[in-house]
């Protein structure tokens, strides 16, 4: 792989199978090709460069099976992620749930300095919807991360809310000196809470 | 309850007669029926305080039932039973079921138990069952002795409901219910309580106005019966049939289980709950079935005394549990013998010590609940007892194949006893469980549930023990199903099983301890009934709070084994209410009794950590200091955060909770696996082949055979085809490094998927060179399997690359064959008929192990890759969840050393990604930040130094050396464990050899098994007292106190490495499991966690040792509950 970027984030999607993640990033990646290992191997990732403040930015959005299993998600899972993203369908009250689980757990655990971002996938299907955009706001507003409500379907807010986690990970990582063009190491600087910052669509 | 006064009782009353043996049924509960009976012939004291309905009920005909008994149960030391049994008989003559039975049964049985069977019978099926009983003199001996047994529990309900039921049964009945949380004893009990309510007389008359309720009461009081009396008859069955003093023996406890029926049917209801409750502690607990058995068989040796003993002992249970029953036995025998009613009031005494603890309105229901299963064996003396103990069998069996048997031999008894309906429930469930041993698979399920004779032709022993059959057949089944939905890692316990089977065979063995255990089990799972006595709500606060537990402990030793009754009313221990009784003999024997359980190996195992920990363990954990650390924070350290820690903790487990509580169902990859066991065998069969690019010079691997089709396209099927796209390139993951050869050694390697849902599979295959000349290209043959079960696969990879070496079309049928059939239970073989031009018609047995822990994983492989240090390196780094790269140049050794490396996490599982073999496309997925064990092909070694992998532990299988580390891995584990853990594994060779001992199992001599527990012996060192900080929140639910858990270790290096190894995503998932389980997990982990418990207490204060044991008891014994 050359090295075509300055800088490398790792990314990590969590969210209830069935939440449209696959899609998500099948979506982000602009890839036509959307074969995926997820059914084979249960972990798969996508690849986007993006040019961030003049800087560019590769994005590898990692997205593993079986996570619904999980009561609570611990540090040794994302842990070598630098961003998290949560992703719950509005359509499913039961995905929006887990979320509230591992938010929680996550913030507690959030010494490792990971960002992190709300994504209510599936808002095209209005009138399925069963969390309502100010739970998922009210959800976000409280731990201090970004919400989204996303379409994977429509593209709808899918480039945004990743170019935009992309720029809270890089001003993290410049105020720590991170870009040796290969991999950003984060270290554990208390979190910054940003303000919560919905986009409507 | 009854076992707990049996418990409390036998000890007394074994005393008296035979202690070593009276232990042993205290624990089967048979000790308190005696006593009650001799208390209430000889002391209107027991009646009054053990039960004020049986009292009255009895007290009419008690006095002459309690004569009767005593005088029975002199005679039956006597071995004058005999002309006592008889004499019953006439009394019972009523019922025709005596007439019906046998010549043989007349004699023994049928006297005191086939009137009330008889009763039973004529109430519920009482012609059918009499037929029965009549019909097999002596192969029916034991069909009889199902039917009589059954009959007699009946006759004896409706014999009791004669006498006048109190409705306090029913209140007990309600209460047992409660406890059970059985469903199915809950409708009878309705029945019966409806019945009864009105009025012990009432009672009688509904039973027996309605045949079916009666029925369905035999059919419990049969089974519980069966369960209870199961030791008794179990011995009576094999050897007494012969001898006359069993036969006595069995007139008692035909009389007893005569008089427990009579209790009424409220008794014979609280009777099926109890029956449930053994059979679900049975089940729970596969070991217990054999320590029945062996109980049984400590019987026989001792014949006559422990007969006699155990006469009384079933007396004493068939009194404890049902007084009323004694009584209504007293009643049926006119003669009662002053001498047997000495002995009697001592037993009775202490019974009514016991039943005073109890609580004489809760003894009436627990005693009901015990006294049906003792009235069977009354019933069952001589006959009655074998089909008890084939009902034990049967289950045992069942799970391999008994309920058929059962069910084949006894066709005509069963039906008539009514147990036919249960049976039918049984098979249908059993068949995909039942890895049973049938001819033909794919035939065997379908036949069980359609005809159960044929399935019962395949195994000889149901065959003698048919009439228990068809009680026991629910609880086989219900046996196995639980087994199975258990971790398929609790498998383990099925070598208890195994030795239990063992152990029926040889009637006289050693297994005595195993069956105390059982019976302890039994016994308690009788006595749960009896709980009521004490306040309900403490028994649930028990389980909650150990601290309140132990309190009472110390308080109340006698209550203790009550407390544990209630607490733990389905699985009482022997250990427990022997401690609590300061029986020190029992408790002695049971603990050397366990020591003989623990292999050889383990033990070695056990003294390298002990040299080598340090004394450094618990810290001591007195009442008050779990108190506070499970109800606050932890005293002894001050950490300031632990408080809001654990507070946010315990709060998001309880919101957790509750969100859980919601969606009914949980998934662990415990669960999953187990669930899949009862599955097909495979889900796809497929031939990959390479095939020619057409442009290039290079191969890619495609599907050349499936079998079976996909049809619809449905999501998952979808999901499916996804799966099987990939499949080509798992099989050939180096597809593009082949070339055309001429020879080619076959190999033997798997991989494995993971779905969506995190769902895994395993891929076995064989890569082999079909035959033909000149250069060709391999193919690979490769059955997809949810099952990890290396060896069996291999045996069916032997064969296709056999049949394929004469004709890939020979391959196809046999795949098809074994598509069909079902899957088998560990330590169950299914037999599979094939036929083969040439050779003809073959039966290939498939075998799985007792334990199917290790039966994908080969450790010696692991070891021969990677020197000890190193596997401990790789161990930690895996504990702590980092990621890991396997390298290796063969496909079998990458796919071996990574299953094997997993294996060493038991009793935790790999929660992350698991990739064993990676195909070389996919490579780049090792760059996950997420933690990951991946298997690479060195061919693909100079790619992945290129990608910007996180950091991981690349270990290169073969080479001896680690490409890529992080340098602390060697320092990741407590010091000491670590040191000792490398030490047993250095010797594990020499702690192979050492142990020469026969009576381990062969699968316990194996590296495999050596080196599992050595690291299991590291687990319990660290987190081996995590049941004691599982504690039961306000709504019943579990919740793991997870800072008193961890500070409670003493030594602070285990103490640092806790603060990491309990942030992983597999610690939380073992204790998720635990929490969520319904049942207290019961696998070989919990077995050792339960051992090293007991040993822990030796550095300690030795209150604080038998605190920590009793803790440990009562835990289990509530998660069992639960």
């Amino acid at each position: 792989m050359a090295k075509k970027y300055d800088f490398l984030f790792k990314l990590l999607l969590i969210g209830d199978s069935g939440v449209g993640k696959t899609c998500l990033i099948i979506r982000f990646a602009e890839d036509n090709f959307n074969s995926t290992y997820i059914s084979t191997i249960g972990i798969d990732f996508k690849v986007k460069t993006i040019e961030v403040e003049g800087k560019k930015v590769k994005l590898q959005v990692w997205d593993t099976a079986g996570q619904e299993r999980f009561k609570t998600i611990t540090t040794a899972y994302y842990r070598g992620a630098m961003g998290i993203i949560l992703v719950y369908d509005i359509t499913d009250e039961k995905s929006f749930e887990n979320i509230q689980n591992w938010m929680k757990s996550i913030r507690e655990n959030a010494s490792a300095g990971v960002s992190r971002m709300l994504l209510g996938n599936k808002c095209d299907i209005e009138a399925k919807r069963k969390v309502s955009k100010e739970m998922g706001e009210k959800l976000a507003k409280d731990h201090g991360i970004r919400f989204f409500e996303t379409s994977a379907k429509s593209s709808i807010n899918v480039e945004e809310s990743f170019i935009a986690l992309a720029r809270d990970i890089l001003m993290k990582s410049s105020m720590k000196q991170g870009a040796s063009g290969r991999e950003v190491k984060l270290t554990s600087t208390t979190p910054e809470k940003k303000p919560s910052k919905c986009l409507l669509l | 309850m009854t076992a707990n006064k049996n418990s409390k009782a036998t000890p007394k009353a074994g005393g008296a007669k035979n202690p070593q043996e009276i232990p042993d049924r205290c624990q089967s509960g048979s000790p308190p029926p005696i006593l009650s009976a001799v208390k209430e012939p000889c002391c209107a004291q027991f009646s009054e305080t053990e039960d004020a309905g049986r009292q009255s009920r009895y007290t009419k005909a008690d006095t002459t039932v309690r004569s009767q008994r005593n005088w029975s149960q002199k005679t039956a030391r006597l071995r004058s039973g005999c002309s006592l049994s008889t004499e019953t008989h006439s009394r019972l003559t009523k019922a025709k079921s005596i007439g019906c039975l046998d010549n043989k049964l007349s004699i023994y049985k049928p006297s005191s138990g086939e009137d009330q069977a008889q009763k039973e019978n004529q109430l519920k099926a009482g012609p059918p069952g009499g037929d029965t009983v009549s019909s097999g003199p002596l192969s029916w001996s034991t069909l009889s002795l199902t039917s009589a047994s059954a009959k007699y529990g009946h006759k004896r309900t409706l014999s009791l409901s004669r006498n006048g039921t109190r409705t306090s049964s029913a209140t007990i009945r309600k209460k047992i219910s409660e406890w059970e949380c059985r469903n199915v004893a809950l409708p009878r009990m309705s029945l019966c309580f409806d019945k009864r309510p009105g009025g012990g007389s009432e009672g009688c008359p509904s039973l027996l106005s309605s045949p079916c309720s009666e029925k369905a009461f035999d059919f419990k009081s049969v089974r519980r019966m069966s369960t209870a009396f199961s030791e008794c008859s179990y011995p009576e069955t094999e050897e007494e049939d012969g001898t006359l003093d069993r036969e006595c023996n069995r007139r008692f406890q035909k009389r007893e289980g005569q008089k427990t029926f009579i209790r009424t049917r409220k008794e014979t209801s609280a009777v099926l709950n109890r029956i449930q409750k053994i059979e679900q502690a049975l089940k729970e607990s596969p070991s217990a079935p054999p320590r029945y058995l062996s109980n049984c068989y400590g019987l026989e040796k001792q014949r006559q005394k422990s007969f006699t003993i155990s006469s009384r002992h079933e007396d004493l249970d068939s009194t404890c549990d049902s007084k009323r029953s004694s009584i209504c036995s007293v009643a049926t025998e006119p003669d009662a013998s002053y001498s047997g009613s000495e002995k009697l009031l001592k037993f009775r005494q202490r019974f009514s010590v016991a039943s005073f603890m109890s609580d004489s309105p809760d003894l009436p229901c627990s005693r009901g609940s015990p006294g049906p299963p003792g009235p069977p064996g009354a019933p069952v003396n001589p006959l009655p007892k074998p089909k008890r103990t084939f009902e034990y069998d049967a289950n045992r069996s069942h799970k391999d194949s008994p309920p058929s048997n059962g069910i084949l031999h006894n066709p005509d008894t069963r039906v008539p006893l009514a147990t036919v309906k249960t049976p039918e429930s049984s098979f249908k469930r059993t068949p995909d469980r039942e890895s049973c041993e049938s001819e033909d698979a794919v035939s065997l399920p379908s036949s069980y549930p359609s005809s159960p004779t044929e399935n019962g032709t395949a195994s000889t022993e149901n065959h003698s023990r048919p009439s228990s059959k068809s009680t026991l057949e629910e609880n086989a089944y219900e046996d196995i199903t639980e087994s199975m939905k258990e971790n398929p890692y609790e498998d383990v316990d099925l070598k208890g099983r195994g030795l239990a089977r063992k152990s029926r065979l040889l009637p006289e063995r050693s297994n005595d301890s195993l069956n105390r255990t059982w019976t302890s089990q039994d016994r308690k799972s009788t006595t749960p009934p009896q709980l009521p006595s004490k306040p309900s709500s403490q028994s649930l606060r028990l389980l909650g709070q150990v601290d309140r537990k132990s309190h009472r402990l110390s308080r109340l030793s006698k209550r203790h084994s009550h407390d544990d009754m209630l607490l733990l009313p389905q699985l009482s221990s022997p250990s427990c209410s022997l401690l609590d009784d300061g029986l020190s003999s029992a408790s002695d024997t049971l603990a050397s009794r366990r020591q003989r359980r623990v292999p050889k190996v383990v033990q070695r195992i056990n003294s390298i950590f002990c040299t080598k920990r340090g004394k450094k363990r618990l810290k001591k954990l007195s009442l008050s200091n779990i108190e506070t650390a499970s109800l606050r924070d932890d005293n002894s350290e001050s950490e300031s955060d632990s408080d809001d820690r654990f507070k946010a903790h315990t709060q998001r487990l309880l919101k957790l909770q509750s969100i859980l509580r919601r969606a009914p169902s949980y998934r662990t990859l415990e669960l999953q696996l187990i669930e899949w066991q009862e599955r097909e065998l495979f889900e796809y069969f497929v031939v990959v082949s390479l095939k020619k690019k057409p442009t290039k010079n290079s191969y890619t691997p495609e599907v050349s055979y499936q079998f079976p089709k996909l049809e619809r396209p449905t999501k998952q099927m979808r999901e499916a085809e996804q799966r099987l796209k990939a499949i080509p390139q798992f099989c050939f993951p180096d597809a593009k490094d082949w070339s055309p050869v001429s020879e080619y050694s076959s190999e033997t390697f798997s991989f494995m998927l993971t779905g969506e849902d995190g769902s895994r599979r395993f891929g076995y295959c064989r890569r082999l060179l079909p035959s033909g000349k000149g250069q060709r290209l391999p193919e690979v043959y490769c059955v997809i399997s949810r099952l990890g079960c290396f060896d069996l696969f291999s045996k069916i990879l032997d064969e296709v690359e056999r049949r394929r070496g004469i004709s890939a079309a020979l391959v196809y049928p046999f795949m098809r064959s074994l598509m069909e059939s079902p899957f088998p239970a560990p330590g169950k073989t299914i037999k599979v008929k094939t036929f083969l031009p040439g050779a003809g018609n073959e039966v290939m047995e498939l075998r799985r192990p007792m334990d199917s822990r290790l039966e994908h994983v080969d450790f010696e492989s692991l070891f021969s890759c990677l020197s000890v240090r190193q596997v401990v390196c790789v161990f930690a780094s895996l504990l702590l969840e980092r990621r890991v790269i396997f390298i290796a140049d063969k496909l079998s050794v990458l796919s071996s050393c990574a299953h094997a490396v997993v294996a060493l996490l038991y009793p935790f599982s790999w929660q992350h990604t698991f990739i064993p073999v990676l195909p070389s496309s996919m490579v780049d997925i090792v760059c996950c930040p997420t933690p990951f064990l991946v298997g690479i092909l060195s061919s693909s070694l100079p790619k992945l130094k290129e990608l910007p992998v996180e950091e991981a532990l690349m270990v290169h299988l073969g080479t001896d050396r680690f490409i890529r580390q992080l340098d602390d891995e060697a320092s990741l584990l407590p010091r000491k464990l670590q040191a000792a853990l490398e030490q047993a594994l250095e010797q594990r060779n020499h702690i192979l050899d050492q142990d020469s001992d026969s009576e381990s199992d062969d699968e316990c001599n194996t590296l495999n098994s050596v080196v599992s527990e050595a690291f299991i012996r590291f687990f319990l060192e660290t987190i081996g007292h995590y049941s004691l900080f599982l504690t039961q929140g306000e709504r019943g639910e579990r919740v793991f106190q997870r800072e008193p858990f961890r500070k409670s270790v003493a030594s602070k290096s285990i103490r640092r490495f806790l603060g990491v190894f309990m942030e992983s995503q597999m610690f939380a998932g073992f204790i998720q499991d635990r929490e969520l389980r319904k049942t207290r997990a019961k696998g070989l982990f919990e077995q050792r966690a339960e051992q090293y418990l007991e040993e822990l207490p030796d550095t300690e204060q030795s209150g604080v040792n038998k605190f920590l044991k009793g803790l440990g008891n009562k835990m289990k014994f509530l998660h069992k509950k639960n």
